[in-house]
């Protein structure tokens, strides 16, 4: 018996639903068409379109692999087989990958691969956990996938950053508790001290007049704060939908008047402005989305 | 256990002088508790003050802006704030908001203390 030469892809459904795990199974051929019972190496998958995990199988045994395999959509793709290592086995199969069900509404919930930890998702993208590393797409049906071992190279420099988001209450009472889990997060991956304690206070002052301004205190209104991690530095988003107000607007702060007038408020913007590298206000789709940006390097 | 925690007690040094020890985290929320505490010893007549800040561990604008708020009616009634316990994270904050010049800032109560009798 020769070498394998094919690798034969047989799925137990050809038009599978975008994000959703089916089970594949793939033989290794010669190239008469016989099983190769001695291959045993691993192979590369690569779709021509969407998504494919895991981007990697094996050992194959006995010259057969069985395992599930997620396919992200929608349309037609060519999902291309490839051995790796000495061999030059290949095989592919066209996939007609179904979009059909209706898609979860946002923000929804969805769990890391890798270690499980749920995050509220905002929008459909491509996450890092801060937890476990784990890099994986999480689609608009809420499923996670996997993009070990190696995302597609397109994706890489967008998961060079890590996201996290959190919504919450607009009530004061719950600042000290964004403030933790937000300095909990920086100090996870890794950025100094006092760039923390800096993007503590800007946000804190960001979150604060939100909850004081945009929302008068009513408590059964939704802050949303998404952070934005990479080797450059952090951003923070902090948005409401609220009135427009562009907070970035608001007077320069005269301290001499602030005294004279017994004011107590306008300190925060001058604080935001001054531990920032960069803020900047959007209105975008009915929101109001303040972006503070600190550049500085994880360890 | 609290988040802010504030002891307002009167100077061993000079009983006409206010002590306030801030311990925690003084920020929109918290400030409230502290705001009352401030009037309750300016409807007793009392207006020098002195703040620690030794125990702070988190201060924002909300905080800060209290001190601002209160500093024009304690200086017309001939008082005012003086600031002991600074440390590193919050003495950044003073700078960035040109609180240096406004405030003055002891190594000691002692020290705020005698600068209070030579007012």
């Amino acid at each position: 018996m020769s070498a394998a030469e094919q690798l034969v892809l047989a799925p137990e459904t050809e038009s599978p639903h975008s994000g959703e795990a089916f089970e594949l199974e793939v033989l290794a051929a010669d190239g008469a068409g016989d099983v190769d019972e001695s291959f045993g190496g691993e192979a590369a998958l690569q779709p021509s379109a969407g998504m494919v995990s895991p981007a990697k199988i094996g050992p194959f045994k006995a010259g057969l692999w069985r395992g599930k395999v997620t396919l992200t959509g929608p349309g037609a793709t060519h999902l291309r087989i490839s051995s790796l290592g000495g061999g030059k086995a290949s095989g592919d199969l066209l996939f007609k990958v179904r979009d059909d069900k209706p898609a979860a509404k946002p923000p929804f919930n969805a769990a890391c691969p890798g270690c499980g930890l749920t995050l509220e998702i905002q929008a459909p993208d491509v996450y890092r956990c801060h937890r476990c590393g784990e890099i994986y797409f999480v689609d608009r049906w809420a499923h996670s996938i996997s993009l070990k071992p190696r995302p597609p190279e397109e994706l890489l420099d967008a998961a060079a950053t890590s996201r996290v988001s959190l919504s919450f209450p607009a009530d004061v009472n719950l600042l000290r508790a964004v403030r933790t889990f937000l300095v909990a997060v920086l100090n996870e991956n890794g950025y100094q001290q006092e760039m923390i304690n800096d993007l503590e206070i800007a946000a804190d002052e960001a979150v604060t007049n939100v909850v004081e301004h945009a929302y008068g205190y009513d408590n059964g209104k939704t802050v949303f704060v998404e952070l934005r991690l990479d080797k450059s530095g952090v951003q923070v988003k902090v948005k409401d939908h609220g009135p427009a107000f562009d907070p970035l607007q608001g007077e320069v702060v005269n301290l001499d008047q602030h005294i004279a007038a017994r004011r107590r408020g306008g300190l925060g913007l001058h604080l935001m402005q001054s531990l920032m590298d960069r803020l900047e206000y959007r209105r975008e789709d009915g929101f109001n989305v303040l972006t503070l940006t600190k550049h500085g390097e994880p360890r | 256990m609290d988040l802010l925690n504030i002891e307002v007690v009167d100077s061993a040094q000079n009983a006409e002088i206010v002590v306030f020890r801030l311990k925690g985290h003084l920020d929109a929320q918290t400030v409230r508790e502290l705001e009352g505490s401030f009037t309750l010893q300016l409807q007793a007549a009392r207006v020098r003050w002195i703040v620690d800040l030794g125990g702070l561990d988190y201060i924002s604008s909300a905080g800060l802006g209290s001190f601002i708020g209160v500093l024009a009616e304690l200086q017309a009634k001939g008082g005012n704030i003086f600031f002991i316990g600074m440390t590193p994270k919050i003495e950044k904050i003073f700078k960035m908001l040109g609180f240096m010049r406004i405030f003055k800032i002891f190594a000691s109560e002692a020290e705020a203390v005698r600068a209070f009798k030579g007012a």
